[in-house]
């Protein structure tokens, strides 16, 4: 496709001529020449030589995984199904790889075929971060001021002198830790594998930094102040409704959050995936009258919470069934999630012909405003998964 | 797949001074990736036995090596010499800081050094630690997800059937 186009006459086409339009860049199938026009020649364009070039760059820019850009080139129907039944019947299928010819005896020359597709290289979505706020930091150290309000107005009397008052500020400090993963390649490894060893190992290793983050901040949510929940999946006996409305202990961490003295805002809430559960089958949030199915996905990740707008949800695994995360993360963020610099090397051993790997990620996550965050504890009774 | 454990009989810190060995497998011997080994008196490799020799250099095999139906140095197999950082089998309880010597019960895995019961000429190396950065989901209440960290987590004692770093030193 790479070849050189020019205007003239090319190979026929279907009986017809192609042509290339100048105007618009993309080939024309005709029925001759197109001295004045192509309309004259009845010409239809067969194949879009800029979304060719956009394709092309798509492609060498590693930005591989739709497959928009494999057809969109080819203007003509004809042509479009045929890439069309191709990335469907080879692509997306899996190509099969020819390993490697093994000749035994009595099985003269067996083919051995490997699915290109390698299994068991992916991972969860790890959405505990979303519970803090993310700070990046360019070096390692950080501090972070709060001021303590000075109290209210009082009354005078005629001559009386105000009493005097003056804000005090405080600081923490903070440090981000280094964390690091390192893997090898030997090189007979590399050289036996009919898979990219390097890749895999790559994709295998990139959701580690996240993995740990997510880990840390659901530790330090763990520390903040505890409120005792009431049970949301128990029933009143001989009825159809809950004992306890999960909106009162919600209400009463917001209210804690957004209180006097505090101002913030709750805008997260963290729970795990069977605690949401128990929520959303809770008859306070559905209703006693529901005959329809709560609408549920055990999807690890963040949306908004059902039944509260505004706040957002954040459904994590290792988050402890039971507890209820309520926090803030943006007026006054409860949790930092401290990003420092991340990078990458490598190094190469010479003689052993060993490639190393490693990815080394500085980041802390640490309480930054304790007051405007709870931890409602309590609200089910955790089951077994 | 789940989080695969780092295998015993991996070298898991690197030492460019160290060079890994090759040394022939004793006849009708199958010698399995992790297991400590040594040399019996006719010079052959074969899996450390439940007797505990002592004054021996022990090593760790780094692959398979069967040599179940073959005559002595019919195959070789490769090995970590003392010095090396590496994984092997545990065959019982280890605490954190102890010297290991040879199980009594499983050639080729080891246990905790035990004055009363061991000699010092026994010592295979010391227990270094378990893997870390290993997620695992509680089978107890309340079920909780959780990730292992070598900078947080205190070292923590090795069960029988644990894979243990140790620093292999005679």
């Amino acid at each position: 496709m790479r070849a050189r186009i020019t205007n003239e006459k090319t190979t026929g086409y279907d009986g017809r001529q192609l042509w290339r339009n100048p105007a618009d860049n993309r080939i024309y199938a005709t029925v001759g020449e197109p001295k004045l026009g192509f309309k004259e020649v009845d010409g239809y364009p067969i194949y879009d030589f800029n979304k060719h070039f956009d394709a092309v760059k798509i492609a060498k820019d590693g930005q591989l995984g739709g497959n928009q850009y494999h057809y969109d080139a080819f203007v003509d129907e004809d042509f479009r199904k045929l890439t069309e039944e191709y990335i469907s019947d080879v692509q997306e299928s899996g190509r099969v790889r020819t390993a490697a010819l093994r000749s035994e005896k009595n099985r003269a020359v067996d083919i051995v075929n490997v699915w290109e597709t390698v299994l068991g290289k992916r991972d969860r979505k790890y959405a505990g971060v979303n519970l803090a706020k993310n700070i990046g930091v360019p070096n390692l150290l950080i501090s972070i001021d709060t001021v303590t309000k000075f109290t209210g107005m009082t009354r005078l009397d005629e001559g009386q002198l105000s009493q005097l008052k003056e804000l005090t500020y405080s600081r923490q400090n903070f440090r981000a830790r280094k964390y690091g993963l390192k893997f090898v390649i030997h090189e007979e490894a590399r050289l036996v594998n009919v898979h990219n060893l390097l890749q895999d190992s790559i994709q295998v290793a990139s959701n580690k930094i996240e993995q740990k983050q997510s880990f840390d901040v659901i530790a330090e949510a763990d520390s903040l102040t505890n409120q005792a929940g009431n049970a949301w999946d128990t029933f009143v006996a001989s009825t159809d409704r809950s004992t306890n409305n999960p909106f009162n202990d919600i209400g009463k961490a917001q209210l804690n959050i957004e209180g006097t003295g505090i101002g913030g805002s709750l805008t997260r809430i963290g729970m795990h995936q069977l605690t949401f559960s128990t929520y959303l089958t809770n008859t306070f949030v559905r209703g006693v009258a529901s005959n329809g199915p709560a609408d549920y996905s055990f999807e690890v990740g963040t949306r908004d919470l059902p039944g509260i707008p505004g706040i957002g949800l954040v459904l994590d695994n290792s988050i402890r069934q039971g507890d209820v995360l309520c926090v803030d993360t943006e007026r006054e963020p409860t949790i930092a999630l401290f990003q420092g610099p991340q990078r990458i090397g490598s190094a190469h051993d010479e003689e052993t012909g060993d490639d190393k790997h490693f990815i080394i990620d500085y980041h802390l996550a640490a309480v930054i405003q304790s007051e405007t965050g709870r931890q409602i504890q309590s609200v089910m009774t955790p089951i077994q998964w | 797949m789940g989080f695969g454990t780092t295998p015993a009989g991996t070298l898991v810190k690197e030492d460019l001074r160290l060079s890994i060995r090759r040394l022939p497998v004793a006849a009708s011997t199958s010698v399995v990736k992790g297991q400590v080994c040594e040399l019996d008196a006719s010079h052959y490799l074969v899996p450390s036995p439940v007797s505990r020799t002592a004054e021996v250099q022990h090593f760790v095999a780094l692959a398979d090596a069967d040599n179940s139906s073959g005559a002595n140095g019919a195959i070789s197999c490769p090995l970590a010499v003392p010095g090396h950082y590496v994984t092997v089998v545990a065959d019982g309880t280890i605490r954190p800081g102890r010297r290991v010597v040879i199980s009594g019960d499983t050639a080729g895995r080891v246990i905790e050094y035990v004055a009363a019961s061991h000699t010092v000429d026994q010592i295979v190396g010391l227990y270094v630690g378990k893997e870390a950065g290993i997620v695992t989901k509680s089978g107890d209440t309340p079920f909780l997800e959780t990730i292992s960290d070598s900078a947080d987590f205190p070292p923590s004692n090795a069960a029988s059937g644990d894979i243990v770093e140790i620093v292999l030193a005679d």
